[in-house]
């Protein structure tokens, strides 16, 4: 009995006294990620620093913003039957605000690279990360300047909780213009020219150097978009969205030049592969690339098919486009010209009022309104089954961004690029900016650009699209200003300009109050059993007048989401009027 | 007392047989074999009939009969076995007695008096504090497939959810005394056998015994992860020197939906589309021709000349076409157990299978268990146990998601009964593609499978030494668990089509495209060694028992997926033919997550005279999940308790009072490691986010910083302060506990706030504090009569918590918030609502939302009376007319349970309930046409209009955009009182049946969720859905049968 008690006893304690022994190791308790890359192993080579880049190619704008035309007066969704809040003055403060998180977002990760390249060795590849670093800083600065006027500017990237520039006050718009006119400088000096980019599909780039890369006519084209952006600011508002001094000329003169030299530089050109029909090709697959397509500045690419999905477009075509959510309005119809290059009301070709069946709107029109809108009998795709033809409506469904091919029935998904910035844009810019600089337009001018856009669109055949000139103008009793705005208006509709640039203009307060209008009423088409809508004076009525409004005094200005006021420690102000 | 009862009432009796053995002893004293006879008894000396007796190591055996006599042939040397349900077993030598009268201790009791507690047990008189034993009854004869489902209302304090009644994803969770913090998961730690384990893959059938741990002095040995309290599981075992007893028990289960959408018929449907219209100023989209042809059966599809394209009038109910009406479950669990003079075992196989609501497609769940328990004695000193256990369960499930926007809301809200399943005119053999249709029969039917296996491996194996010296015991114990997966995902091509004019079939866009196969491989090993010594220690009155302890442990969990797309046979899923030239680097993943914990306890208990009781805990844990200078905490705790009932003085002047003993603790436990081991391991490190760019047509990758790293991520600790009491009357017949509580984390790791300025999602810190008070009372009632016995049995608990302190930036926000200072978690914020506008004038007399707010929608209070209906800035200074609306947490939860026995029938009730609620509902799913496509159920025909000013709902309008702001309209009181169990046997007793190989036969009703009233008046969910629940699976009431055939 003894002897075992003994026995045992030792084995057992020696068993425990071991297990504690062993198991006193605490550096077990050192463990860290093994599949998760983490900071501090990454940001080491140029190649770290270009997929830290690549990063920011996210933040171009895809098929979301041909959808800000819903803001307008131009586009309504017909599917959803909702209107837009922004277009018709009803919305609320938001407490959250995706377009402010993210272009913060996107603004510490060009700071991230700016930052993290001081410890990489100095190569060209790197200037041209840290060029397109600043390219989209500066694009996600403008996007908030335009949004919201003054915004708070960071210009590094904030630690946490302890970092006082977390609650920076709102810095004046023109001081961060200024700093968008400097990161867009820097990047127009420093990235390549267009053609110094592989441009196709069949010709792969080398690594942080492939086509839709920022190119030193995007830097120069998005200067140009936002100098005459600030100058139209400057010249057309005051007090309560612009406070302070202005200086539309710094503005304007900055949009011409940078304009300018992207059309001396000649690496760009209108796209006309498709001849008639070129104006609706270049939305389409024949648009893609810079091999093909000299008119694309920026593009934001879907890659290729289906089987290799790398990022979603989303479905663009079958929800917004066949359905109906981006649907076009009368007020587009109406601001499109007639052939002879005479507005409705002017023209002996308007049929307003007039129309005798569906057809008639799109006869001696302008081709780019024809070509962006459905026409009864046109090839098309439903959302109920494989109709083959586009029939009987009393709404106008737009087809800007329509493939041509009903491959959305077979796939959920397309993988047509998106065009962030082209060639056209440029041309109207400069049209603008030289306008609003003297109030005045030579022919020659005239000729370099909003011809060049009408010649494109009619393939050289101006008795489908008169031309302009100074003399026509004033023969007819126009307005060159209103001329160019139309021109910029059609040429566009549907891309995501219209509703900025009536902001702009200073004319949404006119635009937007109106009624949102559809198609003429033909009592004896048959509608395909649909009852009877409300209408006005004829034309199908969605939104009355005693629904839409604008309020000059507030809605020039978004709203800043009241989530970020409340955090913000008393440093950020609200915009006027907004409660 | 019972002596003297005894005594006088057998005294005669007894003393006709000391005679009669005095004479003959002689000739005993020679037979091998004789006759002897006795009487079992109860604990009242009240004869028991039906026991059974038998001798040990033979077959042989006899019933006492109505006086508790028996009589039995026996040589002087066997051991009798007396057997009776509901009684403890007893063995008694016979010793050459020919005459033995033995009584026999109910069961009930006797279980009771062992309390599982950490790292050891203890007798129930020693334990103080709030230590809660699971009253066994309530596991017993459960159509559930999961133990935590069977402890719903069995415990106070302990909270039992459910969120659906997917087989296999019932999304079952626990939480005991509120929540203490923010994010984390507050998950009570389960201990089976010693080590932490999984409570899902645990057969119920056994299970020997629960204690759930609830206040820092008992959890608090658990240190890390005991600040969600502790349950403790200890499995079955044989018993030293008993007959091999076999157990058959089997149950078929009928269960029938509920709680789902009343769906409306396409007629019905329509004119409500075209009053929803007519309210938003649009034209109706349906002529009275139209309508009609919802409800002719001979007008399917009329081909619109319009639109070149066929328009459809079915009336399809697609719950009736899916879904069972009810569906079966079967279980079978076979148990042996036994032991001799070293060694005990028990052995156990559990099957359980349960079909879903669907009628075809993959809806299934079944679980095997097996166990193998078994313990030997190698010498005086050292015993060696090992419990083996493994667990497969598979699930089959739809290939996808059933709630939100998946499975459910194609069966309830989407145009699924205008919409043609098949293409028409294909005699139902292809589908029909109409855009915005159900896909939910193809996906069922043909759509592929999301398919998992799990096989969960446990052993826990112990070495013990008993009294290595005196009154030292030592105890290694080691114990690997594995558990492997096996999910497969399966998404198939499903051609659809669409007809043209000449009602030929066109293809249409089918239900994946590409087609794919996703394989994941989940393999986690843990692994867990402890070591204690015990050591007790004795003087006089005094006495002492130190426990210490080291334990490490180690959680490695690593991941694989494989995925292949497009592959080359539509129906022969495989990862190894592709039509894909080139792998997608996105088709391979893995995940490693390693935590590793190092722990070192002790605990010092002493008591005076079973009078006054003292114990102190301390542990100190480090884990690998906390940042690098965090990792280490010590955690303690003490405890002081006094039963009164040993004082001479009390028992004087109290002598009805069986037990009184009071109880004050005081200590601390860690929190937020509770989280899924699978995540959150390495919080501290700053990991970048990956993505693509389609450069070159081609995955281009870029990285990026989405968070900010924990980098000082410390500790929760959690401290519980706790009073408590004991009463037993009444011969213990009626038994009181009462405890309350207080608990506060002072360290809540939490996600913060800050202004998006940062551009990434800020770090998350230990910046919060949380108070919760609460209480927690259990009264019974147990008494015996003849031939049976009755219970009553009640409990009710309440605890309210409070964010008593924020570091971040505080924001107000509609919906629910959780991190307000002042306010308790899961506050539901938003829109204070006073019933409808019902004229223009009402309109225009008070501010609005929006504008576009007309009559007939919910009228919103303007609470600061600024003019404006608002949010303000969201701060707690300014968050405009938001106010509080109610509280997600559940108050006031209970159980009462009743039940009796009488000759072998028995019948049981148990309620459960919640007494104070709320939930929100997400507003745009409770809207009728919040979209075009969202169709309305019959609870929507109950709108606005102005001769109902007082619908259920506002105004009925095409994409409602007015109505869907949270405000108190849309929150519900989720209180509910539940008819959890009812249940009514009969055993068959093995007298009364005279088989003999049988035993006890129990043939049983057991009915669950049978019945449930609430304050909700949106009645398609239960009151147990989790907040904003859109479309989820339906839950169900159980109807099961049940056999138990003892061998």
């Amino acid at each position: 009995m003894k002897i075992n008690f003994n026995k045992y006893s030792l084995i057992a304690v020696a068993a425990f006294g071991g297990a504690v022994l062993t198991g006193g190791c605490t550096k077990m308790l050192d463990q860290n990620t093994k599949t998760t890359i983490t900071d501090p192993v990454f940001w080491k080579t140029t190649s770290d620093l270009i997929s830290g880049t690549n990063y920011l190619y996210a933040s171009l704008p895809g098929f979301d913003q041909p959808m800000e035309d819903l803001y307008s007066d131009f586009s309504v969704d017909i599917f959803g039957s909702s209107f837009n809040t922004i277009s018709d003055g009803s919305r609320n403060v938001p407490s959250g605000d995706g377009n402010w998180n993210g272009a913060y977002a996107y603004i510490r990760a060009a700071n991230n690279v700016m930052e993290k390249a001081n410890d990489i060795a100095d190569d060209p590849m790197k200037t041209y990360c840290i060029a397109q670093a600043r390219f989209f800083r500066a694009f996600a600065y403008w996007r908030l300047v335009r949004t919201y006027g003054d915004v708070p500017y960071i210009g590094k990237t904030i630690s946490g909780r302890e970092d006082e520039a977390l609650y920076t006050p709102r810095t004046d718009r023109r001081a961060v213009v200024d700093s968008i006119y400097a990161d867009l400088d820097f990047a127009a000096a420093n990235c390549p020219q267009a053609d110094q980019i592989p441009g196709s599909t069949s010709t792969a780039g080398q690594n942080g150097r492939e086509y839709g890369r920022i190119t030193r006519s995007a830097a120069l084209a998005l200067k140009s978009r936002v100098a005459l952006y600030e100058g139209s600011w400057h010249k057309y508002h005051g007090e309560p969205e612009l406070k302070g001094a202005k200086d539309p000329v710094k503005h304007f003169t900055i949009a011409r030049d940078a304009a300018a030299t992207i059309m001396t530089e000649g690496k760009h050109s209108l796209f006309t592969g498709s001849g008639e029909l070129s104006f609706q090709d270049l939305f389409r697959y024949p648009g893609e690339t810079y091999a093909k397509n000299k008119e694309n500045i920026l593009a934001k690419l879907f890659g290729k098919d289906i089987q290799n999905i790398v990022v979603s477009n989303g479905g663009y075509m079958r929800p917004n486009l066949t359905d109906g959510r981006n649907a076009a309005t009368r007020a587009f119809v109406n601001l499109a010209l007639f052939a002879d290059g005479l507005p409705s009301g002017k023209s002996p070709l308007d049929s307003t009022g007039l129309e005798t069946g569906l057809l008639t709107d799109y006869q001696n029109r302008d081709p780019r309104m024809v070509q962006t809108l459905f026409k009864v009998g046109d090839p098309y795709a439903s959302i109920s089954g494989a109709s083959p033809a586009y029939g009987n409506t009393y709404y106008y469904h737009q087809q800007k961004y329509w493939t041509g091919q009903a491959d959305f029935l077979v796939s959920p998904n397309i993988f047509l690029d998106f065009i962030a910035i082209r060639y056209a844009e440029v041309l109207l810019n400069y049209a603008e900016a030289v306008y609003e600089l003297s109030g005045s337009i030579s022919d020659a001018d005239l000729d370099k650009t909003i011809n060049l856009l009408r010649k494109r669109a009619t393939n050289n055949n101006n008795s489908k699209l008169a031309l302009l000139s100074n003399a026509f103008v004033s023969a007819n009793g126009l307005n060159m200003r209103d001329e160019i705005r139309r021109e910029r208006s059609i040429e566009l509709a549907y891309e995501g300009f219209r509703y900025w640039d009536l902001l702009r203009w200073k004319t949404a307060e006119v635009e937007l109050p109106k009624p949102l209008l559809e198609r003429k009423y033909f009592t004896g088409v048959n509608y395909g059993g649909s009852t009877k809508p409300p209408m006005l004076n004829g034309y199908v009525l969605l939104q009355a007048a005693d629904k839409r409004k604008f309020d000059a005094q507030k809605d020039y200005l978004w709203p800043l989401p009241s989530g970020q006021i409340g955090l913000s420690n008393g440093t950020l102000t609200q915009n006027p009027g907004w409660k | 007392m019972r002596y003297k009862k005894t005594m006088l009432g057998f005294g005669p009796l007894r003393l006709v047989v000391l005679l009669k053995l005095m004479f003959l002893l002689p000739m005993f004293a020679v037979a091998q074999t004789g006759p002897v006879s006795g009487t079992v008894l109860d604990e009242q000396g009240k004869p028991i009939a039906g026991a059974s007796v038998s001798i040990r190591g033979s077959s042989t055996g006899t019933i006492t009969n109505n006086e508790g006599r028996f009589n039995i042939n026996v040589s002087k040397n066997a051991v009798l076995v007396f057997t009776f349900m509901g009684y403890e077993t007893l063995t008694q030598n016979v010793g050459g007695r020919n005459e033995i009268t033995v009584s026999l201790k109910s069961q009930t009791t006797s279980l009771e008096d062992v309390v599982v507690v950490g790292y050891g047990t203890r007798s129930k008189r020693d334990v103080g504090g709030a230590v809660l034993s699971v009253d066994q009854k309530l596991l017993k004869d459960r159509p559930v497939t999961n133990t935590l489902a069977a402890l719903q209302g069995s415990t106070p304090g302990l909270v039992i959810s459910r969120t659906n009644g997917q087989p296999g994803r019932e999304g079952i969770s626990a939480r005991i005394r509120g929540i203490t913090t923010l994010g984390g998961q507050n998950a009570p730690l389960v201990i089976i056998d010693g080590i932490e384990g999984d409570i899902n893959a645990l057969n119920p059938n056994d299970i020997q015994s629960i204690s759930v741990l609830e206040d820092a002095a008992s959890a608090s040995i658990y240190g890390a992860k005991a600040g969600g309290g502790v349950i403790l599981i200890t499995t079955k075992a044989g018993k030293v020197n008993q007959k091999t007893q076999v157990d058959l028990n089997t149950m078929y289960t009928f269960r029938t939906p509920y709680a789902r959408p009343e769906l409306i018929s396409s007629r019905r449907q329509g004119e409500l589309q075209n009053e929803a219209r007519k309210f938003a100023g649009q034209n109706p989209d349906f002529t009275d021709e139209q309508l009609g042809w919802f409800d002719d059966p001979n007008v399917n599809e009329v081909f619109n000349t319009n639109s070149k394209a066929w328009d459809y009038y079915y009336n399809y109910n697609l719950e009736e076409i899916l879904m069972r009406k009810q569906s079966p479950q079967r279980a079978i669990n076979l148990t042996a157990t036994g032991g001799g003079d070293k060694s005990t075992f028990l052995f156990s196989m559990g099957y359980l299978d349960q079909q879903g609501v669907f009628k075809f497609g993959p809806d299934q769940y079944s679980k095997f268990n097996a166990r193998v328990n078994y313990n030997t004695k190698l010498s005086k000193i050292l015993s060696f146990d090992s419990r083996l256990s493994f667990a497969r369960e598979n699930i089959d499930a739809p290939p996808v998601g059933v709630t939100g926007e998946g499975l459910m809301y194609g069966v309830y809200s989407i145009r699924a009964a205008r919409n043609p399943i098949f293409t028409p005119f294909s005699e139902d053999k292809l589908y029909a593609f109409i855009g915005t249709i159900s896909t939910a029969y193809p996906v069922l039917k043909d759509g592929g499978y999301d398919m998992e296996d799990r096989y969960n491996m446990n052993g826990v194996f112990s070495l013990s030494a008993k009294q290595v010296l005196k009154g030292l015991d030592l105890k290694a114990v080691y114990s690997p668990g594995l558990v492997l997966s096996n999910r497969e995902v399966f998404n198939k091509t499903v051609p659809r089509y669409t007809i043209d004019a000449n009602k030929n079939p066109v293809p249409g866009s089918p239900l994946n495209q590409t087609n794919s196969l996703n394989k994941t491989r989940p393999f986690n090993i843990t692994q867990n060694f402890f070591a204690t010594a015990d050591y007790d220690y004795k003087l006089k009155d005094h006495s002492f028992h130190l426990l210490g302890g080291y334990e490490f442990k180690s959680y490695k969990y690593d991941y694989l997926q494989a995925i292949q797309r497009a592959l080359l046979l539509n129906d022969f899923p495989t990862l190894n033919y592709t039509t894909l030239p080139q792998a997608d680097v996105t088709n391979v993943a893995d995940n490693i997550q390693i935590n590793t914990w190092l722990s070192y306890f002790g605990r010092l208990s002493y008591n005076y005279a079973n009078k006054y009781y003292f114990e102190g805990t301390l542990r100190q844990d480090g884990s690998s999940r906390l940042a690098p200078g965090h990792k280490f905490q010590t955690f303690y705790a003490g405890n002081i308790f006094w039963r009164l009932t040993q004082e001479a003085w009390f028992k004087n002047a109290l002598p009805w009072v069986d037990e009184f003993k009071v109880s004050a603790s005081y200590g601390t436990a860690g929190g937020a490691q509770t989280s899924s081991p699978n995540s959150n391991n390495y919080d501290f490190q700053s990991p970048l986010s990956r993505g693509f760019y389609p450069f070159n047509d081609s995955r281009t990758a870029y990285f990026y910083q989405s968070n900010l790293p924990a980098e000082s991520k410390a500790w929760e600790i959690i401290q519980t302060t706790n009073v408590g009491f004991d009463l037993e009357v009444i011969k213990r017949k009626l038994r009181l506990h009462y405890d309350y509580f207080i608990k506060k984390n002072n360290n809540v790791f939490v996600g913060q706030q800050l202004p998006a300025l940062l551009g990434v999602t800020p770090n998350e810190a230990n910046l919060a504090a949380i108070e919760v008070k609460g209480w927690g009372v259990t009264l019974s009632w147990n008494d015996r009569f003849k031939d049976g016995g009755y219970f009553i049995s009640a409990n009710l608990s309440d605890d309210k918590n409070k964010v008593v302190k924020y570091d971040g930036s505080v924001t107000y926000n509609t919906g629910i918030n959780s991190a307000i200072p002042g306010m308790s978690t899961n506050s539901i914020f938003g829109y204070k609502a006073d019933g409808y506008f019902d004229t223009p004038d009402e309109v225009n007399s008070v501010p609005r939302r929006t504008p576009n707010t007309t009559v007939g929608d919910i009228k919103l209070v303007d609470v600061n009376g600024d003019g404006l209906i608002n949010q303000g800035i969201n701060t707690a200074a300014d968050h405009g007319d938001l106010v509080y609306l109610g509280n997600t947490n559940s108050r006031y939860v209970f159980g009462f349970n009743v039940g009796a026995n009488w000759k072998g029938f028995d019948v049981s009730v148990l309620f459960n309930g919640v007494g104070k609620r709320s939930v929100l509902l997400e507003p745009y799913a409770s809207l009728a046409f919040y979209d075009g496509w969202r169709l309305p159920w019959a609870i929507h025909q109950d709108y606005w209009t102005a001769e109902n000013p007082n619908a259920k709902f506002p105004a009925i309008r095409m994409s409602d955009r007015v109505n869907n702001v949270e405000s108190s309209h849309w929150v519900q009181d989720a209180s509910y009182i539940r008819l959890k169990n009812l249940q009514v046997g009969y055993t068959l007793q093995k007298k009364k049946h005279n088989l003999k190989s049988l035993g006890d036969v129990r043939i049983y009703f057991s009915g669950q969720d049978m019945w449930e009233k609430t304050g909700m008046w949106f009645n398609y969910y239960d009151p147990e859905n989790t907040d904003r629940i859109t479309f989820g699976y339906p839950l169900w009431r159980s109807y099961a049968v049940g056999l138990n055939i003892g061998f």
